[in-house]
């Protein structure tokens, strides 16, 4: 379908908004979960939502769609799990730490939607989502959550980057990194509250994981990096939406599934480029300076 | 005025307890600016936590860590750790990762893009990995990445520069270059603290020795370092070893 033919429908055309706000938040912010290596925590906070959720929907307002007190609700409350997390991991494993909190507030979350007789068909809602019930209450979140990251990360840039390459010499030149990582776990865990309703928790991790895998694959500095995670994150929202319109697969697996392509493809070229070049070439690093010639060219004379 | 005359770092009756043990005890020393003071003692003699806390990373028992006393600006502080916690698929360059120590929490004004660009090109140059420049930083021997830190340390232009064992797994050569460039340093006035286990190449290069185990056993000027009080500070790794009368000859080799 062409982009006339998403503008008619309402619906469409608020799925794709959705979906190129939603993907520009989550490649902004991958790059760092992944070279942070906080993939399971953020998995963890996407399935940690389901009990912020079911708080937010079912104990303090209930009614067929979230408001944007349920929302707060929710954020709320996985702020709260990341919190935990945050301060289990000064006793426990990191992996450990996250498993704890996340299987507890998932229980409490299918404990609380199952009591409430809003059993199997709200879980599965909340669990894999659906785009094209986007309403303009999500998109508008969408949209200032997009400026807010992004502003974040312009203002953090220097620090962030330090971080993600090692902690204690972050912290010996002045970066607060423990503000940096509860910063970065309050956007995530806004980022999963909103898109809950548009890709499902279960789909959420992988938006927030895929792209800056795919960065890092491919890019040799900082800001190549997170634009190509950006990039890719957004190509991949517009592929899966368009083909999830054309077939019957729902938008959010066809996103994913765009976006785990596009892995493919940048491994394949990695591997390529390795194999056939040198070794340690990258397609966005800049090159080292040729090795100066061993000795000075003999002038051509005529 | 000599270089040597200012007081750069005071530290009085340092204490560190770290997980319920006392790692350091009534600590006091005094660095001067431009000095080259080199840090000896055994493993788990707390060199390293030491440095972290005069890098305020460790909180102290008692004690006080205080420096460029009587000067209003803090003093700005290079740090070039042991090792760094990358995961071996860090994706950024050689120098990606050097501009990354550009960082804006100085005290100084910002810098134009340019001349940071040429100062990180001069300093690659300076440490001898300008060709390495484009490279993942991942793919650089250990002591290629120490020699960069190194860089990253000097692009903050600081005052003074700590280093914890940097000539670790780096050749005799690379080893005689960077003692060099810290001499060098140290003459253009940036005081230097350098932990090593290379007694006679730091003993040889240093101009002042600190022998460290749990406490402060000896310090002095480098060429009056006392080989009876460098194997008191040893006394549990030699007894470790099974020396319990180590040689006079084996000490006098660090002078």
């Amino acid at each position: 379908m062409s982009l006339d033919g998403f503008m008619e429908y309402g619906f469409l055309a608020r799925a794709l908004l959705a979906g190129i706000l939603l993907a520009i938040v989550c490649g902004l912010l991958s790059p760092w979960v992944v070279l942070r290596r906080l993939s399971f925590a953020a998995d963890g906070l996407a399935h940690a939502s389901i009990g912020g959720l079911a708080v937010g929907l079912v104990l303090v307002q209930p009614g067929a769609s979230p408001s944007l007190v349920s929302y707060f609700v929710a954020y709320l409350f996985t702020c709260l799990v990341a919190l935990g997390i945050a301060f289990l991991t000064r006793h426990l494993q990191s992996d450990a730490a996250v498993g704890v909190c996340y299987v507890s507030a998932f229980a409490l979350g299918i404990a609380i939607l199952s009591s409430r007789n809003r059993g199997i068909g709200h879980l599965e809602h909340v669990l894999f989502g659906s785009l094209l019930t986007a309403r303009p209450l999500e998109i508008l979140m969408l949209g200032m959550l997009t400026v807010f990251v992004a502003l974040c990360l312009v203002l953090e840039w220097e620090g962030l980057g330090a971080w993600t390459f090692d902690e204690e010499l972050a912290q010996a030149e002045g970066v607060s990194t423990h503000r940096l990582r509860i910063g970065l776990m309050m956007l995530i865990a806004a980022t999963v509250i909103i898109a809950t309703r548009i890709v499902g928790v279960l789909l959420m991790a992988a938006l927030l994981i895929l792209p800056g895998s795919i960065g890092c694959l491919l890019a040799g500095r900082l800001w190549t990096l997170v634009a190509m995670s950006t990039g890719v994150s957004v190509g991949a929202a517009i592929a899966g939406i368009t083909v999830s319109n054309q077939t019957d697969i729902p938008p959010g697996p066809a996103i994913v599934l765009c976006a785990f392509a596009a892995l493919l493809v940048a491994l394949a070229s990695t591997l390529l480029l390795r194999h056939f070049g040198n070794s340690t070439r990258r397609l966005c690093a800049p090159q080292p300076p040729s090795p100066p010639s061993p000795c000075p060219k003999t002038p051509e004379y005529p | 005025m000599h270089q040597h005359d200012c007081i750069v770092l005071n530290v009085t009756d340092l204490t560190v307890h770290l997980g319920g043990r006392e790692i350091l005890s009534g600590i006091d020393l005094t660095v001067r600016s431009g000095e080259f003071l080199g840090l000896i003692g055994p493993n788990g003699g707390g060199k390293t936590t030491f440095l972290r806390a005069l890098l305020g990373l460790v909180p102290t028992a008692t004690g006080q860590i205080t420096w460029s006393p009587g000067e209003c600006r803090p003093p700005r502080i290079g740090y070039v750790p042991q090792k760094t916690v990358t995961d071996t698929t860090y994706p950024l360059t050689a120098r990606a990762v050097l501009l990354q120590g550009a960082s804006r929490y100085g005290d100084g004004p910002p810098e134009g893009r340019h001349a940071l660009q040429d100062r990180a090109n001069a300093l690659m140059e300076r440490v001898g990995l300008d060709r390495q420049a484009g490279l993942p930083f991942v793919h650089l021997s250990g002591g290629q990445q120490r020699r960069l830190l190194l860089a990253r340390a000097l692009l903050r232009t600081p005052d003074a520069l700590l280093l914890d064992e940097p000539t670790n797994g780096v050749d005799v050569e690379g080893q005689e270059q960077l003692c060099a460039l810290l001499q060098q340093l140290g003459v253009e006035g940036i005081t230097v603290i350098l932990v090593s286990h290379d007694l006679p190449l730091i003993t040889s290069k240093a101009d002042r020795i600190a022998c460290l185990n749990r406490t402060l056993h000896w310090h002095g000027r480098a060429r009056d370092l006392d080989p009876t009080k460098v194997r008191n500070t040893f006394a549990n790794e030699l007894r470790r070893y099974g020396i319990t009368q180590p040689k006079d000859s084996c000490a006098e080799e660090f002078q």
